[in-house]
């Protein structure tokens, strides 16, 4: 081995041969059960994120005049408007009023972060209790 | 050995890194087995201990799993792969300490008190210091030039030039005393 070029041809080809583990299939269980998780956690995300788009947009909905609407529709008709299930939304708005829950009260951006942190809180506490698990 | 599994092991790299860029993670888990000990053996060369090496190891395939689209076939996967994992090694590392003070501080293992013991690579690389053993590994192991390997773990290209040449000067050394085929095996 006294010529350069060949002994470093020669270490080349040693650290090409791979060493030999008894665990690979363990290990690369490990692998995908990291893959796993991150693709849940992007899907939780993804689909809190959704929940939160969808809230806000319901809100938003019902800041430009949804209960107006609905108050307008009941004065034509003479009747207090009740949703589907029976659900009287004069009451539902003066009881969360009461308790200090009208979601109009709420800025918007404060509200929005609120939810988000719930949203990511739970993503990553079910991501963590779901690696736990596996 | 499943259907799936043996369908799986007749495809080549390129067609796996193909379906595993689309999603498929049985196809990536293929990749995963056929060149884990590549990547962990050469995170073990680089100084790693065990466990570290496997969490890089890992760390290493989720990327580029996450990556596998920017795959282009110039060079092998496992090539490619054994880039990654070398260099989120050196990030870990940087964390840690610098390396100019590790290249001070480490003692290297002396091997051959008589002369006479036969070597395997694994063995040699103990007898380098820290950074002699990180460049080389680099160099010849995942096949980052010296510049690149300078740039990486910011130090002057002449003080890793040096550094490749000393190791290589003491591998040769301790490998040359090895009975031949003894000093070429290759084992963690």
């Amino acid at each position: 081995m006294s010529d350069p070029d060949a002994f470093d041809g020669e270490i080349e080809r040693m650290f090409a041969r791979a060493p030999a583990f008894d665990d690979t299939e363990a290990f690369a269980d490990r692998v995908d059960r990291r893959l796993g998780l991150s693709w849940y956690l992007r899907t939780v995300v993804l689909t809190g994120a959704g929940v939160v788009g969808g809230f806000f947009a319901v809100r938003e909905t019902l800041d430009a005049g949804l209960g107006t609407g609905l108050s307008q529709i009941a004065a034509m008709t003479s009747q207090t408007p009740q949703s589907s299930a029976g659900l009287d939304w004069s009451q539902l708005g003066a009881l969360m009023s009461s308790r200090g829950l009208d979601l109009a009260m709420i800025p918007a951006m404060p509200l929005f972060w609120l939810v988000s942190v719930a949203v990511i809180g739970a993503a990553v506490a079910s991501a963590v209790h779901a690696n736990q698990g596996g | 050995m499943t259907a799936t599994s043996s369908r799986l092991a007749r495809l080549h790299d390129t067609e796996l890194v193909a379906m595993a860029a689309a999603g498929g993670r049985r196809e990536f888990g293929e990749l995963v087995r056929r060149h884990a000990a590549s990547v962990r053996g050469l995170l073990r060369r680089m100084g790693a201990d065990p466990a570290l090496a496997d969490d890089v190891a890992q760390d290493a395939f989720i990327q580029a799993f996450e990556r596998c689209a920017d795959f282009r076939g110039e060079g092998t996967f496992s090539a490619w792969v054994r880039r990654i994992a070398a260099r989120l090694y050196i990030k870990r590392r940087q964390k840690e300490a610098r390396w100019t003070e590790l290249s001070e501080a480490e003692e290297p293992v002396t091997l051959m008190p008589d002369g006479a013991r036969s070597l395997d690579l694994d063995d040699a690389l103990k007898g380098l210091s820290e950074i002699e053993r990180m460049c080389v590994s680099l160099c010849h192991g995942a096949g980052l030039t010296q510049a690149e390997i300078a740039d990486a773990l910011k130090l002057p290209l002449g003080t890793v030039k040096s550094h490749v040449k000393r190791g290589l000067d003491k591998l040769r050394a301790q490998l040359a005393v090895a009975p031949t085929g003894q000093g070429r095996r290759a084992h963690v």
